[in-house]
């Protein structure tokens, strides 16, 4: 065994040129005494010369690219969990809003409510096929169960296209009500602001307010203040109450102040004026909303002597301000 | 576990399996392909993909021959993809062994035994090793870097020959037992 461990310590020296002369000579004895010897030898040459051709492959790790793998095999694995759940969520939520509707309709009654985001409009029909437009930051509910009566409430802004068929329809909102039977009109009934508007595009409706009924012609709008019992009718252009279910705002002759108003809830921003006879300034145009709000304030800048600043914030709105030039 | 057996279970979508297989010819793809290509992260990003498309389309595969054939040739695909999308000349593609060769794996298989069966050395015995063999470092050197005696060099050098060559001889069943319990 001690001369085992020798002869190999003397085979493996000599393949690094380690050997002194005298272990070189001992070596070289022990090799010619036994032909098991040389046989060694041999094969641990050999087998040096593959441990140096393994040198390529040291550059890899086996490790490393399972790592790899492992982590892009989990990750698909996941993205195919949340597709599933995805549904599984659609599922549930619908089943959970099925159930919520049963009970309700159980009770008598069942109110579904449809918001608005700021910046965003919305295009739905109810189960009447009355279809509806609802506009930035409103919110619309309607009772689903009510047999002989279709009611909805509004607050915001919405144009409705009543189906026909034979119920009365009723739009509430504020402290009044537009009752028809199959037409086309615009609601306008946003909380911060201290009137409220009915312009109807088609057919009849009546407007039910305080216990008085006020009827309304085709191309007809009713200005109702909050605070005043007095209701104004004009003629309008009934254009610019349908054009932004289009998304476009037709302005005729429009005060600034009213524009920048629609365009506060439309593009979610704060508009402020620094003095306010530019509040007054007229415009006219047609505004489009899939364009970039930049755009349509440079053409405010273009068209009306008028110099806007536009802050970005991060937290609240982004703010827009218009000042004289 | 036999090879067939070992696809069946990655086609049913045991990760496990899939290790076994990655484990089992990691080292003998990457050799391959480095004749292809001398970049050896590259190379190895190569193997690592050859193994995550075979679990992407796992389901849809279709062996005709060996899962082995079946990973080689998917290797060779995707080096020639490697020169058509580096616009490098496709006359080395054509050079690109013939992965039906098996003969040409089982070649590189011996070397990745040898490689394998070097990694289970104890580690400073296989630093010192390393040191000698792939640095040209002399024993003096090692033993200055290692705070060890020549002596001990000499006598870890034969230690790690050793080691080698009793488990990698014919009827190697030492080798064989202690590559499964690890």
């Amino acid at each position: 065994m001690k001369n085992d461990k020798q002869l190999w310590e003397l085979i493996t020296s000599n393949l690094y040129r380690e050997n002194s002369n005298d272990e070189q000579s001992e070596l070289d004895k022990q090799l010619q005494s036994k032909k098991r010897n040389e046989k060694l030898n041999d094969s641990v040459h050999s087998l040096h010369v593959d441990i140096l051709a393994t040198n390529d492959l040291r550059g890899f790790s086996k490790e490393k690219s399972w790592n790899n793998i492992r982590k892009e095999v989990l990750r698909k694995r996941m993205l195919r969990f949340l597709n599933v759940a995805k549904y599984a969520a659609i599922v549930i939520v619908s089943f959970l809003l099925g159930t919520l509707f049963l009970q309700k309709a159980e009770k008598g009654t069942s109110i579904a409510e449809i918001r608005v985001p700021l910046g965003q409009m919305t295009e739905l029909t109810l189960d009447d096929g009355t279809q509806v437009w609802l506009n930035s930051g409103s919110t619309l509910k309607y009772d689903t169960k009510s047999d002989n009566e279709r009611l909805v409430t509004l607050e915001g802004e919405a144009f409705f296209d009543v189906t026909k068929n034979g119920t009365p329809f009723k739009v509430f909102f504020k402290d009044a009500a537009v009752e028809v039977l199959g037409t086309r009109f615009n609601v306008i009934a946003y909380h911060e602001e201290p009137i409220s508007q009915v312009t109807l595009v088609e057919g009849k409706v009546n407007i039910n307010r305080r216990s008085t009924l006020t009827k309304l012609h085709p191309s007809e709008q009713i200005t109702i203040s909050d605070k005043h019992k007095n209701m104004r009718i004009d003629k309008v252009n009934t254009d610019f109450y349908v054009s932004w279910t289009e998304g476009k705002m037709v302005f005729e002759e429009e005060r600034l102040v009213n524009v920048t108003k629609k365009l506060e809830r439309w593009y979610n921003v704060e508009i402020r004026f620094t003095e306010e006879s530019v509040k007054n300034l007229y415009f006219c145009g047609t505004i489009l909303k899939n364009k970039p709000f930049d755009q349509i304030i440079n053409a405010f800048e273009l068209l009306l002597p008028v110099k806007i600043q536009y802050k970005h914030n991060l937290h609240s709105k982004d703010q827009v301000i218009i000042s004289k030039r | 576990m036999k090879e067939s057996e070992l696809w069946k279970n990655v086609h049913r979508g045991d990760v496990d399996a899939l290790k076994i297989l990655h484990g089992k010819y990691f080292f003998s793809m990457c050799l391959w392909a480095k004749d292809a290509v001398a970049d050896d992260e590259l190379v190895e990003r190569v193997v690592s993909d050859c193994f995550i498309a075979l679990w992407e389309n796992r389901k849809r595969i279709q062996l005709r021959s060996s899962i082995k054939s079946y990973l080689f040739q998917m290797l060779r695909n995707k080096l020639i993809d490697v020169y058509r999308s580096r616009d490098l000349t496709t006359q080395y593609v054509n050079e690109l062994p013939d992965v039906c060769l098996e003969e040409q794996v089982d070649l590189k298989q011996h070397y990745v035994k040898l490689y394998e069966t070097i990694l289970l050395l104890p580690e400073q015995r296989r630093k010192i090793l390393e040191m000698a063999a792939f640095e040209g470092m002399t024993y003096n050197e090692i033993a200055e870097k290692m705070h060890i005696s020549k002596n001990t060099v000499k006598t870890q050098i034969a230690r790690a020959y050793r080691f080698l060559k009793e488990n990698l001889d014919p009827g190697d069943f030492y080798l064989f037992c202690i590559l499964h319990k690890k």
